[in-house]
């Protein structure tokens, strides 16, 4: 369906996107996945003819989008990072604009715009300016935009972001009831969401892939460590000791829990060892109540962080266009990770 | 094409600008074809049109009405619907050019009543005050033209406003300029000089290469150069007639007299699709970089 060939943007001097070739193929849901400023959207950007490349090519349907863009672009929805969306017009005015702009026939307009606005539910809205509209609206809007007239290739950029739980539920059931008929690609840098909605999983980071397979092949690829999350009621020397007694444990850390006389504990293992029971029995013997036990095994945040980490010294945004995504870069890791960590537990 | 015609039309509707444009417009060329009418007794609407207040206006509002067109999409990003839709640059420009030149038609057509309305008290040449009226909105279109490939340059409405009015002005002072540079060869041999240099500027800006615009800047100049050594009167009164040609309303002159002046017609149908030529290389260029 799309065929992406050494595909490379260069800025200046900074290369935002270095030689990535994938393809993708038709009816499946696949995820973009990277850190801010990996080069998602300038590689999204470009499948979608908004940039020119530097080098390489984009096949849509057989169509190169450099060299045949209207017939390429028929074949696209598109939903950039902001909605493009025209502030002095309402959702419904807008509509009808881009089906004119797509070029649906004049017959099917107003079939095709109710069956999109009932799909993305702003139907309440449907009468309203847009610039009076929430951000989660407009976020919805953008997307009625991208899937009318039902492009075979749908691509989404980071279409939760700034939604609330409910409404980033609601959209997910969305793509993944399009991703049964039509191709859908979405960027995300919230793993959760890509483990959730996708079938296959691209991981870029700096302007590279860096991985290309099915969520649960990816795990596979990179052999990490098994994690167990305890909270023992007990003091923290004894603990301490008892864990230095079993010999699988390769790493642990200690830390004090807001319950009273309790410790949270957080035990690293190699992949194959399970030590659950070995815990559970010495502390049988010493006599301390096991009062939470969790294990985390090898997740799509591990992957995620094993492919992306230990490169980010050599990446540095060099000119001016890029220190706002820089930026943004520094601030990614611990705060969205932290946010996943808390969701994922509370399902 | 079509879609873009329309939106863009009702922009202008939706926003007040249209009606600010369009009555701002009538009102000035009204006050002053009632003014000429009464004070010269002359019922010919060209001098109205040429009048100084018309004029200064005008150059003020065409800034305005074109200062979003292209700026604007940039800054809310919804270029970014546009380009990826399967709709070529060229139909893009051309949409908005037509939703431009639409508006600008209203006024237009209402000054065309004016005529006819006189004619209950005199005699008036209809024939004459129409052709003038056609320069007019002819000249307009060139300006237009100029002010929506600013706004391409830039996502900032104001700079895109200012610019444009620079433009207009410089253009507009260029008739009165020309009179007071001196016409020797040596002048209009340095003033070459200048303008190669700029035009290499502009094409290394729009080639997006240092390279080329810096053997283009060489290559010119050697030319300007040898044409110099070997025959200098050419060079004699050219500064004159190169900045004569970027006075757009120089060529308006003639119609003010009511005559049909075919070159004129010519020039600012040219300035028009150079300008528009220019839009969709600027949007396209901005692909690439």
């Amino acid at each position: 369906m799309i065929e992406v060939k050494h595909l490379t943007k260069r800025y200046g001097n900074h290369l935002a996107v270095d030689d990535v070739s994938f393809t993708i193929e038709k009816g499946k849901i696949y995820g973009f996945l990277g850190p801010n400023g990996a080069g998602k959207s300038t590689t999204m950007n470009m499948i979608t003819g908004y940039l020119a490349a530097t080098d390489g090519q984009v096949l849509i349907d057989g169509h190169d989008i450099f060299e045949e863009p209207e017939e390429a672009k028929k074949c696209i929805g598109y939903l950039p990072e902001l909605p493009p969306l025209y502030m002095d017009m309402t959702p419904k005015e807008y509509l009808e604009f881009v089906a004119e702009l797509k070029g649906i026939p004049a017959k099917d307009r107003d079939r095709m715009i109710i069956e999109v606005v009932e799909l993305t539910k702003i139907k309440d809205v449907a009468f309203r300016l847009i610039k009076n509209l929430s951000k989660g609206y407009r976020q919805r809007v953008g997307l009625a935009q991208a899937i009318l007239g039902y492009p075979e290739v749908i691509i989404l950029d980071e279409p939760t972001v700034g939604l609330d739980p409910k409404q980033i539920i609601e959209i997910r059931d969305l793509i993944k009831k399009l991703g049964k008929k039509h191709t859908v690609i979405l960027s995300s840098h919230i793993l959760s969401e890509v483990s959730a909605v996708c079938d296959e999983v691209i991981i870029i980071a700096h302007g590279k892939v860096q991985a290309c397979d099915k969520v649960e092949n990816l795990s596979k690829h990179v052999s990490g460590g098994n994690t167990i999350e305890l909270t023992i009621k007990g003091p923290s020397y004894k603990v301490e000791a008892m864990l230095k007694k079993i010999r699988k444990v390769e790493k642990y850390e200690i830390h004090h829990s807001t319950e009273e006389d309790c410790v949270n504990v957080i035990v690293t293992t190699r992949m194959e060892e399970d030590i659950r029971e070995g815990i559970f029995k010495s502390c049988a013997e010493l006599n301390m109540p096991i009062l939470g036990m969790k294990a985390s095994n090898m997740s799509l945040e591990d992957v995620f962080l094993k492919v992306t980490e230990g490169k980010a010294t050599d990446h540095r945004p060099t000119d001016g266009k890029k220190n706002k995504k820089g930026r943004e870069e520094n601030k990614f890791e611990p705060v969205v990770l932290r946010d996943i960590t808390s969701r994922k537990g509370g399902k | 094409m079509l879609a873009i015609f329309k939106r863009e039309y009702k922009s202008y509707f939706i926003s007040m600008l249209g009606y600010v444009f369009m009555s701002i417009l009538l009102m000035v060329i009204g006050l002053c074809y009632y003014w000429i009418n009464l004070h010269s007794a002359n019922a010919f609407i060209g001098y109205s049109l040429q009048y100084s207040y018309v004029t200064m206006v005008f150059m003020v509002l065409v800034p305005v009405v074109t200062m979003k067109i292209f700026a604007d999409e940039k800054r809310l990003k919804t270029d970014q619907l546009l380009l990826t839709s399967p709709v070529s640059v060229t139909k893009i420009v051309l949409g908005k050019f037509f939703a431009i030149a639409a508006v600008f038609a209203i006024p237009v057509l209402i000054v065309c009543i004016y005529p006819i309305l006189l004619t209950q008290y005199g005699t008036v040449n209809i024939g004459m005050s129409y052709v003038s009226i056609l320069g007019f909105f002819l000249m307009g279109l060139a300006y237009l033209s100029i002010g929506i490939f600013v706004s391409s340059l830039t996502e900032n409405q104001i700079i895109s406003a200012v610019v444009t009015f620079i433009i207009l002005m410089l253009s507009f002072m260029v008739s009165s300029l020309v009179t007071v540079i001196p016409s020797s060869a040596i002048v209009s041999f340095i003033a070459c000089i200048v303008i190669v240099m700029l035009l290499g500027l502009l094409v290394k800006s729009l080639m997006g290469s240092k390279k080329i615009g810096i053997i283009f800047t060489i290559v010119a100049e050697i030319a300007v150069i040898a044409l110099y050594l070997m025959k200098s009167s050419i060079f004699e009164g050219l500064l004159q007639k190169i900045l004569m040609q970027m006075s757009l309303s120089g060529y308006y002159e003639n119609f003010v007299g009511g005559i049909f002046d075919l070159t004129a017609v010519v020039y600012y149908i040219s300035v028009v699709i150079l300008f528009l030529f220019l839009t969709v290389q600027s949007i396209q260029k901005r692909r690439w970089s």
